[in-house]
């Protein structure tokens, strides 16, 4: 009696088990490799990632390691030598993976890798002071014009998003990029610093960083470099204005490269299916993150653009190497 | 510089600094202590040397930037020639020190020769092992004789901060030849 | 008025048991953290962040301010115990600090650091509640040529102290300097003396030259010595407690501490390491005991402590008052504001009133617990020194190991540490200070930047650091410093020959 207690006990369990088993399998066990250490920006996109994928159970055994230090070359590196065959490891990546193989002698770039997907990203904004004298794009590229040298931009270091980004602008309006004077900063905080303590009479970076000061009413958004005007926010595009920059600061996953078509699917699927959950949604809105979502070979058309993209600016600036 | 060194050493003791108020003489043999400071000012000399044409190949800063990044390690490097070369010219101006230090490079060499092997066995033998070793050849180097339990000690820091970084913080200390009993990717 | 009623509430709220738990466990988290070199208090609350979510946002944030201060002492107690400095910000304190431990003062060491920290920690944190928008305000006039003249102040006094022999001080100086070139340009994005090596493309770390030319040199250096020469090391002289002229030495130094270390934090582009830096070295320059310094001077240890809690402090005020972080840590606590859907931004202190002073008393009341849960401990730490003599450097040298490793998990740090032991050897060889080329490496890659930064906004003219007031006087106030006593000596020279003519 005791037997057939147990047993019946055994075979509704199992029964539960498979209605209870979730409608997509599982991808056992996936590494996903930030270029960056805990807290850095891929860090918290390679975290997200993690959440969103045990979350919404897609994957199980989720793990983030942290490859810090050299723009992001020694994990790209170290990826590139261990990863072989391994559809369980990704590699995560952003738009200064672009700009760094190019403006530093770089033995790997992502051309190193497979493209996988492109999944988030913010479009550059510019700011200025809340009470500046500056209303709209055309004032500023009205007083650069006149008088270029005295008038700053701010941003990161050498060869950043912004830096690429005001090139862009102003070989748009038909001045000489070289001209542009681009004062660096170590990090956000320091560049809004600048920006509110009028040091620099732009500033520019993701809308995200500026958020709260802008809701504040302290910053006030003169462009935003996107294709069309984005929700909640009250500014015209650069395009629309006439200068037809866009530019976004966006990650993305990578494979190795000797993987097979099957294992890239397979892998490609859960990330497929990642955009569309809840849990991802959710913290896209949380963080401001817009979906730029696109799949492997569309990812890497885009990724193609890109580095033509950085690769002309940077010569003409002179910081191609 | 030159005019604020001539004052302070007026005022500051120089190596073995006598109380001969005469003009100083070029030593006929110079101290331990005097050969290894203008051993040292000498090669810091070099080193600024060939900072200097490192520095010269550097590129040079375009549009605002007129310093450039030549300006700043150039400073340096002309910085540590100078400097260098005072460090020499005060070691053999300077008379003949009464007692002199010795210095026992065995133990030194020894306890370097550990950082330096430890840079090549640890991915491959984990972290445990490796503090272990560290721990164990210091500790003998400074005089314990009981190899064993430094071993174990050794060994114990490493599993206990493995077991804290690694599970308790999620980071990643090499695991090494103990990498088979973690089935995880 | 209402500040202060709004404060009351703020401790209302910290001092609710299962806040105070959270308290607890996070000073305990923190002091744990700091001790290590290679994790500090922004890695350590990135990596609570998660396990976080499900908590409220007040008792999170309670436990995040006790990781905060909690690392700053753990810190201080391994620059004392160890001299392997867990914080950028306990650097200075491992000069004087493990000097006293050699003497066997460490207990009095730890004390004063916890004391100061916690005198420092309690007038900071008023400073927070009563000032923090007004400094911010204040912090926004400077700019890149105005820090190229604090830096250059900051110079200009470490100059004074390089110690009996200027040429081997200067040297140690340049050397610092020159590592500090190592890395990426950030002006033009180009790698300098990085001879290839991806791993050198961010700089050296002021950790890895800490840890080798304090901890791992020293080993080196009594490995050396050990055949001719056995210091009692270490042994505990005498009571545990901090005598009466320890307190009459401390006191001030602890004030002076805060008053340096409380704005210099809240300054954007500041560092941890500034204050510090400027403390240690105005305590020397005030104090009657000057060859103490180096050797145990209490106030060497004292004075930066304070400088270092306060400034600690001081970074969270444009955190709370402009929503900028300004520091690693502070970008962590912004992030951790973000986790809970939380906007720290200039309008923080209206839409989240209870949060954010629940935040500042949980600062205080951190300080608090730090103080009541390690003073006793002081004695315990100190047992710790007590370990026979080779146990106790296998162990400093096993724990530079993983400190050094764990700042970026790369052996690479490994190599660095070798080789930054081995010269630290030999500038102990040859008398050479080891602390200049620390203070150089900090205040190197500062220096240049803001020099080039203010380049650019002057078009290239070097005219504009002396266009701008306050740049242009720090910068006369450090040519003042240097000359001033070279002309007191000239001048009592001349005296002197004066005297003796007359007398004649």
């Amino acid at each position: 009696m005791k037997h057939f207690a147990k047993g019946l006990f055994a075979f509704a369990m199992t029964g539960v088990a498979i209605f209870a088993a979730p409608a997509v399998a599982e991808f056992k066990g996936l590494e996903i490799i930030a270029p960056g250490g805990p807290g850095s920006g891929q860090d918290q996109a390679a975290r997200a990632m993690a959440d969103a994928l045990a979350k919404d159970r897609l994957a199980s055994n989720v793990q983030v390691v942290n490859i810090p230090g050299g723009g992001g070359m020694i994990a790209l590196s170290q990826f590139v030598t261990s990863k072989e065959n391994n559809n369980h490891a990704v590699l995560t990546q952003g738009f200064g993976h672009v700009i760094f193989p190019i403006s530093n002698k770089s033995p790997v770039s992502l051309a190193d890798v497979k493209p996988l997907a492109l999944l988030a990203g913010e479009y550059e904004v510019m700011v200025v002071p809340a009470d500046s004298p500056l209303k709209s794009i055309d004032d500023v590229i009205a007083r650069f014009k006149a008088d270029p040298g005295k008038f700053i931009w701010g941003g990161g270091s050498a060869g950043s998003t912004e830096n690429i980004f005001y090139a862009l602008i102003a070989k748009q309006v038909g001045m000489d990029p070289k001209k542009v004077n681009f004062l660096p900063h170590a990090n956000t905080g320091e560049i809004i610093t600048s920006v509110l303590g009028k040091q620099v009479n732009v500033g520019g970076g993701g809308y995200q960083d500026f958020a709260p000061q802008i809701e504040a009413g302290k910053l006030r958004i003169i462009a935003v470099a996107s294709p069309e005007r984005l929700p909640g926010i009250d500014a015209p595009t650069l395009k629309e204005k006439g200068i037809d920059v866009v530019l976004a600061n966006w990650r993305g996953v990578s494979v190795h490269k000797s993987l097979t078509d099957k294992q890239t699917a397979e892998v490609a699927a859960v990330f497929d299916q990642m955009v569309k959950s809840p849990r991802w949604q959710q913290i896209m809105k949380e963080r401001g993150w817009l979906d730029l979502y696109k799949p492997s070979a569309d990812y890497a058309v885009f990724l193609e653009g890109e580095q033509k993209k950085v690769r002309e600016i940077l010569v003409e600036l002179g910081l191609a190497q | 510089m030159g005019q604020r060194k001539d004052v302070a050493s007026a005022m500051t003791p120089r190596i073995g600094e006598g109380s001969s108020a005469g003009r100083k003489r070029l030593p006929l043999r110079l101290s331990g202590a005097g050969w290894r400071q203008a051993a040292f000012g000498f090669s810091v000399f070099v080193l600024g040397g060939a900072a200097a044409m490192l520095t010269s190949r550097f590129p040079v800063g375009f549009s605002y930037d007129s310093a450039g990044p030549r300006l700043f390690p150039g400073l340096v490097a002309a910085g540590l020639m100078l400097s260098g070369l005072c460090a020499v010219t005060d070691a053999v101006t300077s008379p003949a020190s009464q007692d002199d230090e010795e210095y026992d490079l065995l133990p030194v060499a020894l306890i370097a020769g550990t950082l330096l092997v430890q840079i090549f066995i640890l991915k491959w033998a984990g972290w445990p092992p490796t503090a272990a070793m560290v721990f164990a050849v210091t500790a003998w180097v400074m005089g314990s004789r009981n190899l064993l339990r430094d071993l174990a000690i050794g060994l114990g820091f490493g599993i206990v901060t493995l077991l804290v970084f690694n599970v308790g913080l999620g980071l990643n200390l090499p695991l090494g030849v103990i990498a088979g009993l973690f089935p995880a990717g | 008025m209402d500040t202060f009623l709004a404060l009351l509430h703020g401790f209302e709220v910290a001092l609710q048991p299962l806040n105070l738990f959270w308290a607890a466990v996070g000073v305990t988290l923190g002091t744990a953290v700091g001790v290590l070199p290679g994790i500090g208090p922004s890695v350590a609350i990135a990596l609570l962040l998660p396990i976080t979510g499900g908590l409220d946002p007040t008792p999170a944030f309670i436990m995040f301010a006790g990781v905060y201060y909690g690392a700053q002492y753990g810190g201080s107690t391994a620059s004392i115990l160890l001299n392997t400095p867990g914080e950028s910000g306990a650097m200075m304190t491992a000069l004087d600090g493990h000097a006293m431990a050699r003497k066997g003062r460490a207990a009095q060491a730890l004390a004063t650091a916890a004391i100061g920290s916690f005198v420092a920690g309690t007038i900071a944190t008023i400073g927070l509640t009563l000032v923090a928008p007004l400094l911010v305000d204040l912090a926004l006039l400077l700019g890149a040529p105005e820090y190229f003249g604090l830096i250059v102040l900051a110079l200009a006094v470490i100059t004074t102290i390089l110690g009996n022999s200027l040429s081997l001080g200067f040297i140690s100086l340049f050397l610092g300097l020159l590592i500090g070139c190592v890395g990426l340009d950030p002006q033009t994005g180009q790698a300098r003396f990085s001879f290839g090596a991806m791993e050198l493309l961010d700089g050296i770390d002021t950790v890895i030259l800490a840890i080798g030319l304090f901890a791992v040199s020293e080993i080196l250096f009594a490995a050396s010595r050990a055949r001719y020469h056995t210091e009692e090391l270490y042994r505990l002289a005498g009571s545990l407690w901090m005598s009466a002229q320890d307190w009459s030495r401390s006191w001030r130094s602890w004030l002076r501490g805060t008053a340096i270390g409380f704005p210099l934090g809240a300054l954007p582009a500041g560092g941890s390491e500034l204050p510090t830096i400027l403390s240690y070295t105005l305590e020397r320059r005030l104090s009657p005991h000057k060859e103490e310094f180096g050797n145990g001077a209490i106030e060497g240890v004292a004075g930066p402590e304070a400088a270092n809690n306060a400034s600690a402090a001081g970074a969270i005020a444009p955190l709370l008052a402009l929503g900028l972080p300004t520091s690693a840590t502070a970008a962590m606590l912004l992030a951790g504001f973000q986790q809970f859907g939380i906007r720290p931004g200039p309008l923080l202190f209206e839409t989240n009133a209870s949060l954010v002073w629940g935040l500042i008393a949980s600062l205080y009341i951190s300080n608090v617990l730090l103080l009541v849960l390690n003073l006793p401990m002081v004695g315990l730490w100190v047992r710790l020194l007590t370990l026979p003599r080779p146990l106790l450097f296998g162990g400093i040298v096993a724990f530079a190991s993983l400190g050094a490793y764990t700042l970026n998990y790369n052996t690479f740090d490994l190599a660095l540490l070798f080789l930054f032991g081995l010269l630290g050897f030999v500038m102990r060889v040859v008398n050479a200070p080891v602390i200049p080329a620390i203070l150089g490496l900090i205040l190197g890659p500062l220096l240049e930047q803001h020099l080039r930064r203010s380049l650019a906004i002057g078009e290239g003219s070097p005219m504009i650091l002396f266009e701008r007031p306050i740049s242009c006087t720090l910068i006369l106030l450090a040519i003042v410093v240097v000359l001033s006593p070279l002309a007191v000596r000239i001048w009592s020279a001349r005296a002197d020959r004066r005297a003796s003519t007359g007398a004649a």
